[in-house]
């Protein structure tokens, strides 16, 4: 199978501080892809080198067969889309004014940019703020227009961190909906979440990121034999060795 | 409480303090001296004219002339502060973290209420009125009821202050178009107004003008002491200030409260000026266009471009009439003119990178290299002022027609522009992180009062040292400003060329912890 990324002895520190250290992953073309660790355990840093907003030490990246290096980064750049949290949008632009700035820089063609723009605004729910100021929605539109941005990008991998936090139930299910369509068309999706039952019910493989390493990576098959006997928080908590406290810490409470 | 309140606050102002804001309050602090010195020699030099031994020393002082320039004088100190009394509550966002600990948020409006009194600014124009007071009452024993006076004015000019620019918010056209209407009838009248028998006849208006100056604000304060020497009167007058400033207290605490418990709530009010952004866009390219558009549509920033612009109108045809009077003073004239461009120039770059702050990590994901993106920003934010420089310098040598000095002015507008270019070019990556988005607000602007003071009077200094003509030197002076822009080119050109390398090694970085 495809490779989609392919990272290998990655290097990133801050200061005296690794965050990622001799850091290994290959993420498979057209799958939808959970990464999941505990707080402070990379996966922020990682979703930001990736992205190219943070520069990294040593090691080599190749995205989509292309090394990540100065020569390629504008072609890397145009195949990839990210959600950050928090979202990373133009606050005194209105939505719509946002996405068309969007479509500008990606040479979306004009003929049908306004009929996917308002088809992706109207699904999720945003097109009563279509006219309104971007720093005047709530935690979770904010969220969803940057999902439709990304969307409007046409990209072939696709890096959402923590992309179904505020977001209300419907809204994730229509968002489910598009990341399924959109692995249909061969995108490949790299999620970050807390929310373990989400990443359980949407991601084809899950790798586990804790102490600057992988230390598990399941893909679908290991999945379906693991997740007979225990679920993916049991499974999370079996790898992630988290010292468990004494039973009297908290007895003044 | 209110101790913890201001330990609290102490410490917020403390970790912000870095190198350049320490400097920044030195020279701000320097700045306000000066001016407080100015305004209290003035004062004591119109209060003592007013003594009959000195006034016989000069012969055009009589009474009423004496009682104009006072009041005339106490007016324009009105205007001035209400022009610069702060009305901006310290550290808003920072306190408004205590409500969720607990801190009463009646308490805490009042107390915040009450710092305001102690801005600099504030404190220099209220110490100002009281030791006028003091003199026109001539004794201390009148201390409380000048005390009365002074803080009865400032709590009106606060609540007068924080309407005024309510409205403005609200009406800003309207209020733009009548004001533009006002300035060119002003700019067309200036000079035939200074020239007319006004002047000559001037003398005959002075009681009149009496009459009318005396019922305006600083007129009304300027001769308080004539009605409330009397100790009925004190008591009176001070249970009417009293009230008037504890029912103004109350207001002001409201307002306060209401801006400390609203947050912004969503809304779906239609904004329509994206016609602009696509224009500016078009025409700039994408990146610049869209920093363009931030700035020039902040409210605040339209307010101040205006008032680049208003200052040169009204005092520079004055000033180009008067010339030969001016004498050594004539650097003045050429200062004025450079306003307008080194206002724009502190407007568009004094913030370049920091205006949208962690929305330019959006920019730099985008598929075109980052160097263009920063280069596109930087040409774009200094068209306009450059526009104004190129203007401006031809303007100088077709008014000024002085063929002998040309070379030096032109010199001299091009090393202060470059110079300044430079310090905001230093400042916009040094003090970049300073900028949230509470700037945006109408009163947390951008560029504070601080570094607007400090700019200005480093630029007044610069203009002194440029545009004085040397003389026999003045060749000399012309060759160590050539070498000057030499150098500062230099540095303008290493800038843009390491412009990706500077923004990606501090400015990124800084960005993304903070995301």
């Amino acid at each position: 199978m495809d490779q989609a990324i392919k990272i290998s002895g990655l290097q990133k520190s801050y200061g005296n501080t690794a965050v990622l250290e001799d850091f290994e992953l290959s993420v498979p073309s057209g799958n939808i892809f959970g990464l999941i660790g505990p707080n402070g355990a990379g996966k922020s840093t990682l979703i930001g080198i990736l992205t190219g907003l943070l520069d990294y030490d040593g090691g080599q990246i190749v995205i989509n067969g292309r090394e990540l290096n100065e020569q390629n980064e504008q072609n890397i750049k145009r195949q990839i889309a990210s959600v950050l949290q928090p979202p990373l949008l133009f606050e005194h632009f209105t939505s719509h004014d946002f996405l068309h700035y969007i479509c500008d820089i990606y040479n979306i063609d004009m003929q049908d940019r306004q009929q996917k723009m308002d088809s992706m605004l109207e699904y999720l729910g945003l097109s009563e703020f279509k006219h309104a100021k971007i720093n005047k929605l709530s935690a979770g539109s904010r969220k969803k227009l940057s999902f439709c941005a990304a969307i409007l990008s046409q990209p072939k991998i696709l890096f959402l961190d923590e992309p179904f936090e505020s977001i209300d139930v419907i809204s994730i299910g229509r968002m489910k909906t598009i990341l399924n369509r959109l692995q249909e068309k061969g995108v490949t999706t790299i999620i970050t979440s807390h929310i373990l039952e989400i990443v359980e019910n949407l991601c084809d493989d899950i790798a586990i990121l804790h102490n600057q390493k992988i230390i598990a990576y399941l893909d679908s098959e290991t999945r379906k034999e693991l997740q007979k006997d225990s679920s993916l928080s049991e499974i999370f908590e079996s790898y992630v060795e988290v010292e468990k406290p004494k039973n009297d810490v908290l007895k003044w409470l | 409480m209110f101790k913890k309140l201001i330990e609290y606050n102490w410490k917020v102002f403390r970790q912000s303090l870095t190198g350049t804001k320490i400097a920044v309050f030195i020279i701000y602090g320097l700045s306000l001296a000066l001016i407080f010195s100015q305004i209290i020699s003035t004062v004591y030099l119109i209060i003592t004219l007013q003594n009959t031994q000195l006034s016989e020393m000069f012969k055009w002082y009589t009474p009423q002339r004496g009682r104009f320039i006072l009041l005339v004088f106490a007016n324009l100190l009105w205007l001035s502060q209400f022009f610069f009394t702060n009305i901006r509550l310290m550290k808003l966002k920072e306190n408004r973290k205590l409500l969720t600990w607990g801190y009463p948020v009646r308490k805490l409006s009042q107390y915040l209420t009450l710092l305001t009194f102690l801005h600099p600014m504030n404190l220099l124009f209220n110490l100002s009125w009281l030791i006028l007071l003091i003199f026109q009452f001539g004794s201390t024993y009148y201390l409380p009821i000048a005390l009365g006076i002074m803080i009865l004015n400032f709590s009106l000019i606060f609540s007068a202050k924080f309407r005024v620019l309510t409205v403005i918010k609200n009406y800003q056209k309207w209020l733009l178009a009548l004001f533009l209407t006002v300035l060119v009838v002003a700019s067309a009248m200036v000079e035939s107004l200074f020239s007319s028998t006004l002047f000559t006849h001037f003398e005959s208006y002075i009681p009149q003008l009496n009459k009318i100056l005396v019922v305006l604000p600083g007129g009304l304060i300027a001769s308080a002491h004539m009605v409330l020497k009397p100790l009925l009167a004190q008591i009176m007058a001070l249970f009417f200030c009293g009230a008037v400033i504890l029912l103004l207290h109350r207001d002001h605490t409201f307002n306060t409260q209401q801006s400390l418990q609203i947050l912004s709530s969503q809304s779906t009010a239609n904004t329509k000026t994206g016609w602009f952004r696509s224009w500016l866009c078009s025409q700039t390219g994408n990146h610049a266009g869209k920093y363009l558009y931030y700035v020039i549509t902040h409210p605040y920033n339209k307010i101040q471009a205006l008032l680049f612009v208003v200052f040169p109108i009204l005092y520079v045809p004055y000033m180009v009439s008067r010339m030969e009077e001016l004498g050594t003073s004539k650097f003045l004239v050429l200062f004025f003119f450079m306003y307008a461009p080194m206002g724009f120039q502190l407007m568009f770059l004094g913030n370049m990178f920091g205006y949208e702050h962690r929305e330019l990590l959006k920019s730099i994901q985008f598929p075109e290299g980052l160097e263009h993106q920063l280069r596109e920003r930087f040409l774009g934010a200094l068209i306009i002022p450059l526009t104004l420089l190129v203007i401006i310098s031809g303007a100088e040598v077709i008014i000024l027609m002085d063929v002998e000095n040309m070379l030096s002015i032109v010199l001299g507008n091009i090393l202060i522009f470059e110079a300044f270019l430079l310090i905001f070019l230093w400042s916009t990556f040094n003090q970049f992180v300073e900028v949230e988005w509470v700037s945006f607000s109408f009163t947390q602007p951008v560029i504070s009062q601080s570094v607007a003071v400090t700019i200005s009077l480093l630029m007044f200094l610069f203009s002194a040292i440029i545009y004085i003509p040397y003389g026999s030197y003045e060749e000399f002076k012309q060759i160590g400003m050539l070498v000057l822009i030499a150098i500062s080119s230099f540095c303008i050109y290493q800038y843009i060329d390491n412009i990706e390398q500077l923004f990606t090694s501090k400015i990124t970085p800084d960005l993304w912890t903070r995301l």
